[in-house]
């Protein structure tokens, strides 16, 4: 039921910590950060898909934790109240990147773009950079879904706490986001290629 | 079975909407029937199942050094700006406000150490200048206090140089005061500092180049009192205690 396993071994619990921050511990609220900004840079970055935007947007929704942590009632887990803020703060890139327009990027573009500094990226890493160019290709709702559920292996019901929809939801944003990736990472799946996958199902789904 | 080259074969999203278990129940059956004697249709289903795997696999990209500096800046400035707990909860506040003790009782020992090695510690603000922002030192950088350990002359045998502190215990009631007192006999330049202060005072000064930044002490204890050119004359000060906590955040007329 603990939406952060390692929560365990961590002295203090986040809520106590959120407590101690509302009532005027100043090293309190960068303990919570220092503790999850590794899994909420992750989810930023796969949502976002760029870098620059995931930075502004993490740093927006800690900033806004920071701000709002009184009104957090405790009825859900801090994490899931963390995950909620970085959702929405990565939705608030998109819809801007929407109004402003942005200089079209070419696939290798985007793919730079993503790319790590590091001299040396291992194969790993470019696995993680394909995932996440092809997760830019599907609706932002399948893809927040499928972060949440198939990456950063929430439990529908927890990810429908973050996303605020049903589970049922989720669910169907989950099965529909995997069918539209299925073409789009056709590259790194392991089994041979079926020979009669038809690609109609060409993504279509940059975010709007 | 020969179901399967009499019926359409499934689309994705039936496969998906199928294993999510999202079909109605004649759905459900209908596809079912299809896929048993459907081959390309049950490969198709397992690539699907495929998906999650590689996305489960991806490894975690990892946060940049400088966006986690960025990030601790960001948070020390806010914490500067907005002080947490101007409300409620006092049993907690009891508590933290112990606390922030402590880390003042820490911070007191550090100071001893950047006494007597600032020496060794070469590196000033004065120096770099206005650089001092770019230099990026994350805030949890570990304190100083190993860091002369076995290399340069030992902190005691060397004398300081030219002591810039003011030596002042600046007090809320006289702060305004005792400010314009030390920025006109000293016309301080930022003096030696640790890397753990230097962090500190990069992280509430983010490029702005300070008019004063004495280590000195506050209400009696140790304390850094860090001022920045305000709107006009004035002058916009923090004063930070151990772990960089904000104490206090105000601005004075010039």
């Amino acid at each position: 039921m603990a939406f952060v396993s390692g929560s365990k071994t961590q002295p203090i619990p986040d809520k106590e910590l959120l407590a101690r921050h509302v009532a005027g511990d100043p090293g309190a609220f960068s303990e919570l950060v220092q503790r999850h900004r590794d899994r909420m840079w992750a989810v930023a970055l796969r949502t976002l898909g760029d870098p620059e935007d995931a930075s502004d947007a993490l740093q927006d929704a800690f900033l806004s934790a920071y701000r709002a942590a009184e009104r957090f009632r405790g009825d859900a887990a801090v994490t899931t109240w963390l995950h909620r803020i970085v959702v929405n703060a990565c939705l608030d890139r998109l819809r801007r990147r929407a109004i402003r327009p942005v200089v079209s990027m070419g696939d290798d573009a985007t793919f730079d773009a993503v790319a790590p500094k590091t001299p040396d990226p291992t194969v790993a890493h470019e696995l993680s950079l394909d995932v996440t160019a092809a997760l830019q290709r599907i609706p932002y709702e399948q893809r927040a879904a499928l972060i949440l559920v198939d990456m950063m292996g929430y439990a529908v019901d927890e990810a429908a706490a973050v996303l605020q929809v049903p589970p049922g939801t989720i669910k169907s944003r989950c099965a529909r986001g995997r069918a539209r990736l299925l073409p789009l990472l056709g590259h790194l799946r392991n089994r041979p290629a079926g020979g009669n996958v038809e690609s109609t199902e060409e993504g279509g789904g940059i975010p709007t | 079975m020969n179901t399967a080259d009499l019926s359409p074969h499934l689309d994705l999203d039936t496969l998906a909407d199928l294993a999510e278990g999202l079909l109605d129940e004649d759905q459900a059956t209908i596809a079912g029937e299809h896929l048993a004697g459907c081959p390309q249709c049950r490969e198709r289903s397992a690539e699907l199942a495929d998906v999650s795997r590689i996305l489960a696999e991806a490894p975690m990209p990892p946060i940049s050094a400088e966006f986690s500096a960025r990030l601790d800046a960001a948070i020390a400035a806010e914490i500067a700006a907005n002080p947490p707990g101007s409300h409620d909860h006092p049993e907690l506040q009891r508590f933290s406000r112990r606390r922030r003790q402590m880390q003042l009782l820490s911070a007191a020992a550090a100071a001893v150490v950047v006494v007597g090695g600032a020496a060794t510690i070469a590196r000033s603000m004065h120096s770099s200048g206005s650089d001092l922002a770019k230099d990026h030192v994350p805030a949890d950088s570990p304190p100083s206090t190993g860091q002369g350990k076995g290399k340069g002359p030992k902190p005691m045998a060397v004398p300081a140089p030219a002591d810039p502190k003011s030596g002042t215990d600046y007090r809320d009631s006289t702060l305004a005061a005792q400010i314009k007192t030390v920025l006109a006999a000293h016309k301080l330049a930022p003096q030696d500092l640790t890397d753990q202060t230097q962090a500190c005072v990069s992280s509430v000064t983010k490029g702005v180049r300070p008019q004063l930044v004495d280590v000195a002490r506050y209400n009696g204890t140790p304390a850094t009192i860090i001022v920045l050119p305000g709107q006009g004359s004035a002058h916009d000060v923090w004063i930070t205690g151990g772990n960089c906590s904000i104490l206090k955040h105000t601005t004075i007329s010039g």
